[in-house]
């Protein structure tokens, strides 16, 4: 389902921004790794975003901030953000934040997880 | 436990222009764990945790972090050190010419050349943690005292620390939003790896976060050990400590008569 | 006899001590302007502290001292007949002296001690330790800004106190008094050369850096020596700072005065 590419720079089919990340998704990364989010988000043609997570190392704060302000850009315009391959760490910060309902969080099977409160 | 020691104090003595404060204090402080220091009001916790974190000087081989010896630090390792840290003074110690927000936003305008929207929400996500969100936008003077302290914890949270150094978190705290700060400490540590160093004198709270707990009196470690070891302690003060019960206010009668008398004595000498 | 000895020699040591703390003090306010965080919103921010705090009294200074310039000068003038020197004699005096020297004394009063109470409150209150703990250098964030917005605003502050003060003495001397306005103004075009008003920059300079280096030393360590924190020790910082600063300046006024003429 995903094209590679190279890593910062996603790939656009139908719709669907894809783009896979690695490395930190940290403090010092962020800056970048937002504007290609954010320009991509902004762009009429993407109706979705997918970030996979499986290479990524180490989420933190800044990185949550990061994906709540590329959210916030595709559902103004009824877009949706999917965030696949999460470690379980990076998982339990997002859910620490309260942020889970607004991402659709995937596992590797694709499916929806449900939290249990 | 497993874990190796991220910080060790090895032999840490104190003294306030003269007077000692702390005597030959040994323990470990083991990383992604919690260790909670209490003890009776003027023990020497803060003292402590100063030491800890640089801002008291600490003579040669008295603390290793990481196996280097803190006392021993120049300017750059400092920084680097302090950079690992975040720290929640007993006052607060909120900038007053800034909004609770802009607290929190410091250190990230500092240190990161993250934009100014992804820092907004970062200090939501910190001051939501600490139910706190509505409350960004007001000045440390219009907060109340536990509010101030959450705010604290939540600018010392900023960066996302590695250590975490907390002083009486939960003074001036009902006891539901303790136990709301006890659960964010427990999850700070599990989520995010956080070493965390808590000072309380708050017994439940103490045995439901520690996993490491270090009794003080008088600038010395009574016992230091797991809940359990500390629970099972025979050591009287401990005991004492832990039924929560008064001095007998012998302890020091010799010394309080001859101060009456009019003669001035140093407990600890000089 | 020893006693008296050992104890002077004591105080001596610990003035020397203070003296050396203080000028490390300098030297890292002055590093700071090289050093990260950016500052030039703070500054902004100072210089807006700094200006909004001394403008009126500087200018209330200033028009009332040219007015007395202007009735003093005259009488003594009108002694040898020479009414016509009024305009240079007042225009030297205040940018040569009077101008570097109240502004300064001015804005150590609104502003100086405003600015050592308040780093004197984040002292007592931990907040420069939280400073400290965040990896963050308390000279650079903290006191270079200050000093950076007082190098910016006390020449120009200096030079509004001369334009008032001269204007001050017009109004005396030639609506009051009777001078002509053709003697007066061409008195200053006439008297005043680049050297004089060098000299009142260089001043008000020096006199910038004087005042914000002792009211935030002040400020920095209020509290410190004595190991406590009350609320006590800022006024006692601020009453301090304030007394040595004018002082200072009244001093470095003499210093400057007689290396440059
Ligand atoms: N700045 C200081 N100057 C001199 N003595 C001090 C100073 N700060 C603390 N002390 C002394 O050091 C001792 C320990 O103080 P410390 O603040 O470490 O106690 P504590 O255990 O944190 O008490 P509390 O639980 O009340 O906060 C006390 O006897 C106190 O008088
Ligand atoms: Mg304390």
């Amino acid at each position: 389902m995903m094209v590679q590419s190279s890593p910062e720079n996603g790939s656009l089919r139908e719709g669907i921004f894809s783009i896979p990340l690695h490395g930190p998704v940290a403090m010092t990364t962020v800056p970048e790794i937002r504007k290609v989010l954010l320009g991509a988000a902004k762009k009429r043609a993407v109706k979705e975003i997918r970030i996979d997570f499986s290479r990524v190392s180490k989420l933190d704060t800044s990185g949550v901030a990061m994906l709540v302000e590329t959210w916030r850009g595709l559902a103004r315009r009824g877009g949706a953000l999917r965030l696949s391959g999460l470690s379980e760490n990076a998982k339990r910060l997002i859910q620490l934040a309260r942020l889970d309902q607004i991402f659709e969080i995937r596992d590797e099977a694709g499916s929806r997880i449900e939290y249990g409160s | 436990m497993g874990h190796r020691d991220l910080i060790d104090v090895c032999g840490l003595n104190s003294h306030y222009s003269g007077r000692q404060v702390l005597f030959d204090i040994r323990f470990g402080i083991p990383d992604t764990n919690i260790t909670v220091i209490m003890g009776v009001s003027g023990c020497g916790k803060t003292t402590l945790l100063r030491h800890l974190i640089g801002l008291k000087r600490t003579r040669p081989e008295q603390i290793m972090v990481d196996g280097q010896d803190l006392g021993k630090f120049n300017e750059e390792e400092m920084r680097n050190y302090r950079r690992r840290l975040g720290v929640l003074f007993q006052s607060g110690a909120l900038f007053n010419s800034m909004t609770v927000s802009q607290n929190i936003a410091v250190p990230l305008k500092v240190h990161t050349r993250l934009s100014d929207e992804t820092i907004r929400i970062m200090a939501l996500i910190k001051l939501n943690l600490l139910g706190l969100a509505e409350f960004g936008a007001f000045m440390p003077s219009q907060l109340s005292g536990g509010m101030r302290k959450r705010a604290g914890l939540a600018r010392a949270l900023a960066m996302d620390p590695e250590i975490l150094f907390v002083d009486e978190p939960s003074s001036g705290l009902d006891p539901i939003t303790a136990a709301g700060l006890d659960r964010l400490i427990l999850e700070l540590r599990d989520t995010l790896g956080m070493t965390i160093i808590v000072v309380t004198h708050e017994l439940e709270s103490a045995f439901r976060i520690a996993d490491r707990l270090i009794v003080m009196d008088r600038g010395c470690i009574l016992a230091a050990g797991s809940p359990d070891e500390i629970r099972a302690s025979q050591n009287e003060r401990v005991l004492q400590f832990l039924e929560r019960k008064a001095d007998t206010a012998e302890i020091n009668t010799a010394g309080y008569l001859s101060r009456i008398m009019g003669n001035e004595i140093t407990r600890s000498g000089r | 006899m020893t006693r008296l000895v050992q104890s002077l020699g004591a105080a001596t040591l610990d003035q020397l001590a203070h003296l050396g703390r203080m000028g490390l003090f300098l030297v890292y306010m002055i590093r700071g302007i090289v050093k990260p965080p950016g500052k030039f919103w703070s500054v902004i921010k100072q210089i807006h502290f700094i200006g909004t705090k001394s403008f009126f009294v500087i200018g209330f200074t200033a028009a009332f001292t040219g007015m007395v310039l202007g009735l003093q000068g005259y009488y003594t003038l009108s002694k040898f007949g020479s009414e016509g020197l009024l305009g240079s004699g007042v225009a030297l005096s205040l940018i040569r002296e009077l101008g570097p020297v109240l502004s300064a004394l001015m804005v150590t009063g609104r502003a100086g001690s405003a600015i050592c109470a308040e780093i004197g409150i984040m002292r007592i209150d931990e907040q420069i330790d939280a400073l400290e703990c965040m990896a963050i250098d308390p000279y650079s964030y903290l006191i270079t800004p200050k000093l950076l917005a007082g190098l910016v605003c006390l020449p120009l502050l200096t030079a509004y106190c001369d334009v008032v003060g001269i204007f001050g003495g017009y109004l005396v001397g030639v609506d009051l008094l009777g001078v002509s306005p053709g003697a007066y103004l061409s008195g200053v075009e006439n008297s005043v050369v680049w050297k004089d008003v060098y000299m009142g920059m260089v001043k008000s300079l020096g006199f910038a850096v004087l005042m914000i280096w002792i009211c935030t030393y002040k400020g920095f360590y209020a509290g410190v020596d004595d190991g406590n924190f009350g609320p006590e020790q800022v006024g006692r910082a601020t009453t301090n700072a304030v007394v040595l600063s004018s002082v200072s300046i009244l001093a470095a006024d003499y210093v400057v005065t007689s290396i440059l003429l």
